[in-house]
């Protein structure tokens, strides 16, 4: 990590974008402090805030009647810019950093299962195939229908929390029945592991990535932040596991990880304590690049006014209304850029850290 | 070779059966009511009566196959009946196997909707007498809260029946039937499958999607709208493919050739910012400053966006040459848009590839910088952009939203956006289903032309 962060720090583009980084979480933090809801702060507005009179596509450093200015003008309904640009700060780090943990965590379960495991791993004979098969199935009717709720207008509900910790549970029970069944009569086979993930995202890329966040918005949800964290995040782990799976089949032909095997580590600990922090650097070029990745998508979506609503500010939003005024060039101008340095804050990170790794 | 595309060929089936699947699926849980959005384009909606209206209702729906159970088979809690979904409409059956759930037992829940649809019935026909019974009955229909039906079925016996009617007797059973109606949640149950074969909803959507299927915004053959779409999806697309691909390419030979000179550096920033600029914002751009004069006449470059002499009328060609202008900027935004991430992939392999040993060879047996560049390293540097080109074919048919809502070009992006927004499912799920199809075939033909371009790789892909 020390190391990590040493290469980072020592680059001249990379530097000054771990720096506008945390300008950005500072601003973000701050942003109740820099322009409160109530307005008065730092920019006399706050983001919702409506000016009055006519005051929509006022031009930057326009002063109001009251005497406060708006130091980047107003947008369509009047509301101030610069308040909504420094609350969207937050919205933006938010959602493209908790939506890439989203797709790290299960880009790591899926990359484990490939790289690590793969197709030479999980041997069964035909017994214990079915045997699992079964009991999957009953396990998955059995958690469906012990975790469908009445709410109080008597309609059917899901209860997620309940039916995971039920499918758990299940896999489990699955685990403990078949590990009984090593008959040494039958012949045993590889279940390719790998050859499922891979078969896995190949099917959930032929998806278009823009019908499945418009698809979930319209079906599941409403749009909220939550929420398009959550697609986002659901949207991002083919690539992420892709990478990382390449990079653990790397680490698992190293020495040291056959040493360790030889030694006789439970593949857990060999995981934890040799693998994962051998494919670190990798792991966090795949970060920086997720994350302006999803900061890419979630901008788009508020652009197109499908992303967070409106009462939401985030830069996006800001740059959707610049379209129906051409004049406002104010709009397009300013939270355009700060995505784009946004963007190339992380791009610089990452490319940053895969250029060392190259050179080593 | 043929053992690959044997290999490949025999996965898809199942990775477009699975697609398919997942299509089906997610249409099923969309929201709004297929059935509904039919008969208004049919324009059923106006003068009918309660009873006219549901019948019209229930017709639709069995030409929709919506009495059919949705896949080819079905697993049930032992309690449940094995014929729920022969109940329409689909609201109605939600509150029935709501009320199954809760109370645990079918024969009490069927005896409430028998009799429930025998009062609303005979109610119907007395309408004017039954007054507001009549507007509780239906309100039963409506809900699945046990205790508001018990609230209405204490409210009905209460009231005062004109006898006359012979209606009495009904709405003794219904409230029977609703005071048997106790909730008892079932824990313990056994799953039950049973087989329904190709009378499923499944087996005729995808025979729909075969013979076609109708928006149900304007009632227009879903297969009509998407070829109208498609043309102007492709043709820009395809343009900006071609001309993408060939400059991509040549400006990374060049860049690789003049590797670190002024004009390389400066160039691979460029399209370093490139990179990372947001497309809409790229475009947003373009239009703000390029197509009006509000910053002087000069920047005023293009014509306004829009498709002017859209008809839809006019053979496709004289529309393309007429708005051919239109294209110009979009085009533009495409190119710059995409070249930035191809050039700088193709030019990293390049370069890999001129730092090989071979290339050493190569130079040493006296072939100068581009003759080596050509014959050397370029063949052994195209893996990347087989990969990238191949990987673009699945977004020519979904086209760039951003830039045609931004552009207003109606084509597949835009297509797909206001079908989405219009919860016009027939026209969304086919765009889905076609989309996914092509994406399958664009992953095969990489595979094919890696076969071509390196044979060695053979062995590998057919074991992936």
């Amino acid at each position: 990590m020390n190391r990590l962060w040493k290469v980072i720090w020592s680059g001249h583009s990379s530097r000054a974008a771990i720096m506008f980084i945390l300008l950005l979480v500072l601003v973000g933090l701050c942003s109740e402090v820099i322009a409160p809801h109530g307005g008065g702060g730092l920019i006399p507005f706050g983001p919702n805030e409506i000016s009055e009179g006519t005051s929509s596509f006022l031009p930057p450093g326009t002063t109001e009647a009251s005497g406060r200015i708006h130091y980047l003008g107003t947008d369509q309904i009047g509301r101030d810019v610069a308040a909504r640009i420094v609350h969207g700060s937050g919205t933006v780090l938010q959602i493209g950093i908790f939506s890439t943990l989203i797709s790290f965590l299960i880009a790591v379960l899926l990359g484990i299962l490939s790289g690590y495991f793969g197709d030479r791993f999980l041997k069964v004979n035909l017994l214990q195939l079915v045997a699992a098969v079964i009991t999957m199935w009953l396990g998955w009717f059995y958690a469906r229908h012990w975790s469908l709720m009445i709410d109080d207008s008597g309609v059917i509900k899901l209860n997620t929390w309940r039916f995971l910790a039920l499918l758990s549970a299940a896999m489990s029970i699955t685990y403990l029945v078949t590990r009984r069944m090593q008959m040494t009569s039958l012949r045993r086979f590889f279940v390719p592991l790998d050859f499922f993930v891979l078969k896995f995202i190949e099917v959930f890329k032929a998806i278009p990535a823009l019908f499945f966040i418009l698809a979930m918005l319209s079906i599941f949800s409403r749009p909220s932040k939550t929420n398009v964290i959550i697609i986002i995040g659901i949207l991002g782990w083919p690539l992420m596991t892709r990478l990382l799976r390449a990079e653990i089949m790397n680490i698992k032909q190293s020495n040291f990880v056959k040493a360790a095997k030889v030694i006789g580590l439970s593949d857990f600990r060999i995981l934890m304590a040799h693998v994962l922090p051998g494919a670190l650097s990798p792991l966090v070029v795949a970060f920086a690049f997720s994350v302006s990745a999803s900061i890419l998508v979630e901008s788009t979506l508020s652009f197109l006014n499908i992303g967070l609503p409106q009462n939401e500010p985030s830069w996006g939003n800001v740059l959707s209304a610049a379209r129906q005024y051409l004049a406002a060039w104010w709009m397009a101008v300013v939270p355009g850029m700060l995505i784009f340095v946004t963007v190339l804050a992380f791009n610089a990170i990452g490319d940053r850290i895969n250029g060392t790794l190259r050179n080593n | 070779m043929r053992q690959l595309v044997l290999n490949r060929l025999l996965f898809l089936v199942p990775t477009i059966f699975i697609i398919l699947c997942v299509a089906f699926m997610l249409q099923q849980a969309a929201p709004g009511d297929e059935v509904l959005s039919n008969l208004r384009l049919d324009g059923i909606n106006v003068n009918l009566s309660q009873s006219e209206y549901k019948e019209a209702y229930q017709r639709q729906a069995t030409l929709m196959n919506r009495d059919l159970p949705p896949f080819y088979w079905s697993v049930r809690p032992h309690y449940f009946p094995d014929s729920l979904y022969r109940i329409i409409p689909k609201s109605y059956r939600q509150n029935l196997k709501s009320l199954t759930l809760q109370t645990g037992d079918w024969q009490r829940v069927s005896r409430y909707h028998e009799t429930l649809q025998k009062a609303i019935n005979t109610g119907a026909q007395h309408k004017d007498s039954l007054g507001a019974i009549y507007v509780q009955l239906l309100k039963l229909e409506q809900s699945s809260d046990i205790q508001v039906i018990r609230n209405i079925g204490n409210r009905l016996s209460n009231r005062s029946v004109p006898s006359s009617t012979g209606t009495s007797d009904t709405l003794g059973q219904l409230k029977a039937a609703i005071d048997e109606l106790r909730v008892r949640r079932r824990w313990s149950t056994y799953p039950v499958v049973s087989w329904n074969g190709a009378r499923c909803q499944f087996h005729g959507w995808l025979k729909g999607l075969a013979s076609g299927q109708r928006s149900l915004v304007d009632g227009a053959p879903v297969r009509m709208k998407i070829l109208a779409a498609l043309k102007w999806t492709l043709t820009l697309s395809l343009i900006t493919l071609i001309v993408a691909g060939a400059l991509g390419l040549a400006v990374a030979y060049y860049q690789t050739k003049n590797h670190n000179s002024w004009s390389d550096r400066v160039s691979s920033v460029i399209f370093y910012l490139f990179y990372a600029v947001p497309l809409f914002w790229l475009a947003t751009m373009a239009v703000v400053f390029f197509t009006t004069d509000e910053y002087g006449s000069w920047t005023n470059l293009f014509p306004s966006v829009g498709l002017m002499y859209y008809t839809g009328e006019q053979p496709f060609l004289v529309q393309l040459i007429e708005n051919i202008k239109q294209l110009i900027l979009p085009v533009i935004c495409l190119v710059l848009h995409s070249m930035a991430y191809l050039t700088r992939q193709v030019k990293t392999s390049l370069l890999q590839a001129s730092n090989a040993f071979y290339t050493l060879v190569a130079r040493s047996k006296g072939l100068n910088k581009g003759q080596v560049l050509r014959r050397h390293a370029l063949p052994n540097a195209l893996l990347p952009y087989i990969t990238i080109m191949t990987a673009a074919l699945p977004a020519t048919f979904t086209g760039s939203l951003v830039i045609e809502v931004i552009f207003n070009i109606p084509g597949m992006g835009k297509l797909m956006f206001d079908s989405i927004r219009n919860l016009d499912w027939p026209v969304t799920f086919s765009i889905l289903v076609l989309v996914g199809v092509v994406t399958v075939l664009a992953y095969l033909l990489a595979d094919l032309l890696y076969v071509v371009f390196y044979p060695h790789m053979t062995k590998e892909l057919i074991r992936k």
